[in-house]
């Protein structure tokens, strides 16, 4: 969502802050479970102590398991891991990290082929998608490149904060806050434009699932313009667990 | 030339008080500002308002990447023109500290590295199965280079023959330079597992030589390794770091660098890191650890202030967070709570100096008192009391109370590293996909070692005795401590009359020098700590509360006494004959000068 030499200024600091507690409340929403083996005996689970007998070395025995602690667990994903197949996993993997890629695109291709490892079983069966690529494709098929965005984020009636952005090709190119006045006057000529209420904002970065929940309160906003776009974009980037 | 003229030309470590220049000691009290990403038109602007806030020194990255901009080709001219900026800063009255790497991160898509010489094979460092090292920033990735690499030396050779000549014509007395940070945050990249770094071919030979086990393999794949031979593998590790600190220290010397060298850990004491072993080998003058929290751990601060405390000759933080990064992937909230905490936590556990990073914001940050465009906002109020307490009260010349040293034992932690899973998956996938906890194997001498340490902490709190923490590889001054706790009865002997190797018994809390304020009744998290400075009759009664709620301690008195506010001086003096009743703010803290 972030293009590499995008320019990120002049952010207002309660907001920022807020945002990365939120951020952080998400991730814990989303934890999943993990246990690694070698050769079928077990070296480590997360959380602690969560299973102790050796498993067959087969990738159906290691998929069981993986069915057996998310139900356990009630995480929305478990993950068994060979440590010996991420030896070969890791070889591949380093082969796709090439100066010429973003960490976006390297991030992508290590997970795809991490998904799709030998070494890697998993419950649910198929794997997360990244929703930022899936948001990243469905604003560029949507949006005119360049577009501006201009967010507002009040307390009830009171301004709280307002971002304004510029996307171009999918990607975040540049990202400032500014004050009231600025948002007033940018947001006569922003290509998409919402108002909605803090509380609300970071109760839905703060969810477990923050691409629809923010979808949610961009329905809500007072004074959209061009958000059916964005709605729709979110949604499809909702991710799978 | 006479005694005085060297006094007056050279800058030298005065320990725990600061920097001697021209014969006058200067704390360490500074701000970051980088040049190169603020118009030179508002270079003055800027430093007036850092002027402002109480500030007589800031501090300057000076990356690599952004004066190489091609290939053997430098450029010091506008933006980048660091003399200039230099110059600007001694017209505005202010001394400076410099960083020019090679290292500095900087939250640039390179850590300040030319993506040239990272991508060198030559550079790079390697897994044990022979793969790069990822490091992610933001948007960009880079594989981290290898500290044995020699080529690594050369390139980094070709910008200190560029960058150091000009820094050297600026350091005092011809200039306001008065200290040069080595590199930065060495510590493999905050990647301090054991069997990550480094694999490169350079590395090993070296490991080889050092440890004298000829052609081992030190990656614990290999079945026949005993411990012995991982723990070498662990020592060797932090042992390099300090040798590449030291050569790099020496390539500046060499190029006419004179004023004081530091470096800037960022942990606790932790193997591969320990400022007091890395002050104690001479790789660079001073050492200090860097620091960014939130109110809910404020602790660290706490804790990592009082290991500075007992383990480096001046105790201060090269980063103490002012704001902090945009990367939500690196989620932070800092607001002024976070940040006065902080200070009120580093200052109470004995830290003696502080560079606030970013004293002015830049693009990449967010929440620091000074705006890009040089504007002072609401929130910089704090930095400025900040420096006016520390001027008002001479903070320097107080003397912490501070009887007790708890002593922490590194080789228990590089015993505990040789069991570690081998850790090549970390170069390449994330956190996400492979928890760096999976890969923890829990060690019971670890646990033990860290068990003792907590239960002293918590007794010593609750009886309102403040301590120091070090290093038993590198100890300080024994003869400063009443009593001096290193874990475990095979510890290595120490020579003072009072150690403990286990938790305290009351009668070890009984014999120790009691405060003169003492808590009847303490919460866990409420700490109390004690300064004076008996040439001014003054006594500082100090508090910090770690907790989410305000805190109550009733304190014993030994007579009629006054507690004035002195940081929070609208606060209310509170007075008693036998008994006061203080409240300490949650997340934050008080400090009272005692009268009576």
């Amino acid at each position: 969502m972030i293009h590499p030499q995008a320019e990120v200024v002049d952010l207002d600091a309660p907001l920022w802050g807020a945002l990365a507690l939120a951020v952080q409340q998400s991730r814990t929403r989303r934890e999943w479970a993990y246990v690694l083996h070698c050769d079928g005996a077990i070296v480590s689970t997360l959380p602690a102590g969560l299973h102790s007998a050796p498993l067959g070395t087969s990738l159906e025995d290691a998929r069981a398991l993986a069915r057996a602690v998310r139900a356990e667990t009630g995480r929305p994903r478990a993950v068994v891991l060979d440590e010996r197949g991420l030896d070969d996993l890791v070889v591949t993997a380093s082969a796709a990290a090439r100066p010429e890629r973003t960490l976006a695109e390297l991030r992508a291709e290590v997970a795809a082929l991490y998904w799709s490892s030998p070494a890697v079983a998993t419950d649910p069966p198929e794997p997360p998608n990244d929703p930022q690529l899936r948001l990243r494709e469905a604003l560029q098929r949507s949006l005119p490149t360049p577009a501006t965005a201009l967010l507002r984020i009040d307390h009830g009636t009171e301004f709280g904060a307002a971002v304004q952005l510029t996307v171009a090709g999918g990607l975040i190119t540049h990202c400032i806050c500014v004050d009231e006045p600025t948002a007033q006057w940018s947001s006569k000529t922003a290509d998409i434009r919402a108002r909605v209420q803090w509380d609300a904002l970071i109760d839905a970065v703060a969810s477990a699932d923050p691409w629809s929940a923010f979808a949610q309160i961009l329905d809500d906003a007072s004074e959209q313009r061009n958000l059916d776009v964005v709605r729709q974009a979110l949604l499809s980037a909702a991710p799978t667990t | 030339m006479t005694g005085t003229d060297l006094d007056r030309s050279s800058v030298d470590v005065v320990p725990g008080r600061g920097l001697r220049v021209g014969g006058r000691v200067v704390p360490l009290v500074s701000g970051a500002v980088h040049y190169w990403r603020v118009q030179p038109e508002r270079w003055g602007t800027t430093l007036d308002a850092v002027r402002g806030l109480g500030f007589e020194m800031v501090e300057t990255y000076v990356p690599w990447a952004v004066h190489e901009i091609e290939r053997g080709v430098f450029d010091f001219t506008g933006q980048r023109d660091v003399e200039r900026f230099v110059r600007v800063a001694a017209e505005h009255g202010l001394q400076v500290l410099v960083r020019p790497g090679p290292h500095i991160n900087a939250e640039l898509p390179d850590f300040g590295y030319p993506l040239r010489v990272l991508w060198n094979d030559e550079v790079m460092a390697r897994t044990a199965l022979g793969t790069p090292i990822i490091i992610g920033s933001r948007t960009h990735f880079f594989p981290a280079p290898s500290y044995a690499s020699p080529r690594l030396y050369a390139e980094t050779a070709t910008w200190y023959d560029e960058v150091i000549p000009r820094l050297a014509a600026l350091q005092w007395p011809h200039g306001p330079i008065v200290a040069m940070q080595v590199d930065n945050e060495m510590g493999y990249f905050f990647r301090p597992e054991p069997y990550l770094f480094d694999h490169h071919p350079e590395f090993v030979r070296q490991w080889r030589t050092w440890s004298g086990f000829g052609e081992r393999t030190p990656a614990p794949r290999d079945a026949s390794a005993p411990q012995h031979v991982s723990e070498s593998w662990s020592r060797f590790r932090q042992w390099h770091m300090q040798e590449s600190l030291r050569r790099l220290g020496a390539m500046m010397r060499e190029r006419g660098i004179r004023v004081p060298l530091f470096h800037n850990d960022w942990t606790t004491i932790a193997p591969p890191l320990d400022p007091a072993a890395m002050e104690r080998s001479g790789a660079v003058d001073f050492d200090g650890a860097d620091m960014y929290v939130q109110r809910e751990i404020l602790s660290n601060a706490k804790h990592n202030a009082r290991q500075l405390a007992g383990s480096v000759k001046l105790p201060w933080i090269p980063e103490i967070g002012a704001g902090w990064v945009s990367d939500l992937a690196m989620p932070m909230r800092i607001e002024q709570l976070d940040e006065e905490g902080a200070m009120l936590a580093t200052l109470l556990g004995g830290v003696r100096g502080w560079n606030f990073y970013m004293l002015v914001e830049r693009e990449q940050w967010y929440g620091s008192p000074i705006s890009r465009h040089g504007e002072v906002r609401p929130g910089a109020s704090l930095h400025a009391r900040f420096t006016a307490f520390l001027r008002e009260l001479d903070w320097w010349s107080l003397r912490r109370e501070a009887p007790v040293l708890l002593l922490h034992r590194p080789g228990v932690v590089h015993a505990a590293n040789a069991t570690m899973r081998s850790n090549a998956t970390a170069a390449i996938l994330d956190d996400v996909l492979l928890p760096t906890a999976l890969r923890h194997v829990p060690d019971r001498a670890r646990c033990d070692h860290d068990a003792v340490l907590d239960a002293w902490r918590v007794a010593l709190e609750s009886r309102g005795i403040d301590f120091d923490e070090g290093s038993a590889d590198a100890p300080p001054d024994l003869s400063r401590y009443a009593l001096v706790v290193v874990p475990g009865s095979d510890a290595p002997e120490l020579s003072h009359p009072q150690v403990r190797h286990a938790t305290p018994a009351v009668t070890d809390l009984d014999g120790l020098p009691q405060p003169a304020l003492q808590p009847i009744d303490v919460t866990a998290g409420v700490s109390l700590h004690h300064l004076r400075d008996d040439s001014r009759g003054l006594q500082l009664l100090g508090a910090l509360n770690v907790n989410r709620s305000d805190c109550q301690v009733t304190l014993r008195v030994p007579g009629p006494t006054t507690l004035v506010p002195r940081w929070n001086p609208e606060d209310t003096p509170v007075q008693g004959d036998r008994e006061v009743n203080i409240i300490v703010p949650a997340y934050c803290g008080q400090i009272w000068e005692v009268r009576g």
